[in-house]
């Protein structure tokens, strides 16, 4: 005769869960330190299209301006550091909102006259111009 | 005889904090952009502007050294300024999203290889590029 044995009830296993917010929350703080947070900072600069034909601009709406080697804008036959030739700019603007300034840059001049000057312009809401080289 | 009711200690339910801070680390880690460009030490100019959020950043970097090779550094390679233009059109076609262009350039390199520059991303159709600068650092 068989006897039935009958097996005693076990409470059902479980996985310990109770460190897993531990473990993810660590996990958190691992990824937010780990990842390089990049800023990126700049001026922005508007490029004219590829194939686009140069546009015609009346003789009184432009104002022409060169940037030295050394640093120097010159307006007029004159010689101005930055602050000076944006004041002038300005003016200029305000005198006539239609203007345009045409910047021409020595090819030996420091690349970071430029972004000081778009940058300039932009504060004073100095928005058409146009930047090429001095040939 | 006054009968003190018998209360249960309060506690504050703890179980879902598993569920929250896996749903928080999910979002970190979907939301993190990969990048796999190098960065180069470039010395940028000093001036204090706003910070440029982007979707994708590409980094076009020049510093005297390469100024002088006629070379940038894009995506971990140093390639010729004339091949700049070609390398980005093929860099945009394999991006999943938008981007915007930056231009890492050292202060001192001279006007005309940043020109060469800005002649190339035309080239490739780019509508911005943002000049990379960095706060002006208080004496």
């Amino acid at each position: 005769m068989a006897i039935k044995i009958k097996r005693k009830s076990r409470d059902p296993e479980e996985i310990p869960l109770a460190s897993t917010a531990d473990i993810a929350f660590l996990l958190i703080i691992f990824f937010l330190a780990a990842s390089a947070l990049l800023e990126l900072k700049g001026v922005k600069l508007p490029l004219p299209k590829k194939d686009a034909p140069p546009m015609k601009i009346e003789k009184k709406n432009l104002l022409k301006l060169e940037i030295t080697k050394e640093e120097k804008f010159i307006y007029d036959n004159k010689t101005y550091e930055l602050n000076d030739i944006l004041t002038i700019m300005e003016e200029k603007f305000k005198q006539n909102p239609e203007i345009v300034f045409a910047i021409q840059v020595h090819p030996d001049c420091p690349s970071k006259v430029v972004p000081e000057l778009i940058h300039g312009m932009k504060q004073k809401q100095l928005n058409k111009f146009s930047i090429t080289i001095k040939k | 005889m006054k009968l003190r009711k018998k209360r249960k200690l309060e506690s504050i339910p703890v179980a879902a904090m598993g569920d929250i801070a896996f749903l928080l680390l999910i979002f970190y880690i979907s939301t993190t952009m990969l990048t796999d460009q190098k960065p180069m030490d470039v010395e940028l100019p000093e001036i204090t502007t706003e910070v440029q959020s982007s979707p994708y950043p590409l980094i076009v970097y020049m510093n005297q050294n390469l100024a002088n090779q006629n070379k940038v550094y894009f995506f971990n390679q140093e390639i010729p300024v004339e091949n700049l233009s070609d390398a980005l059109t093929k860099k945009i076609y394999e991006l999943p999203s938008s981007f915007r262009v930056y231009l890492n350039i050292d202060q001192s390199v001279s006007f005309k290889h940043m020109y060469k520059i800005l002649q190339e991303l035309k080239e490739a159709g780019i509508k911005n590029v943002i000049i990379s600068t960095k706060p002006k650092e208080s004496l």
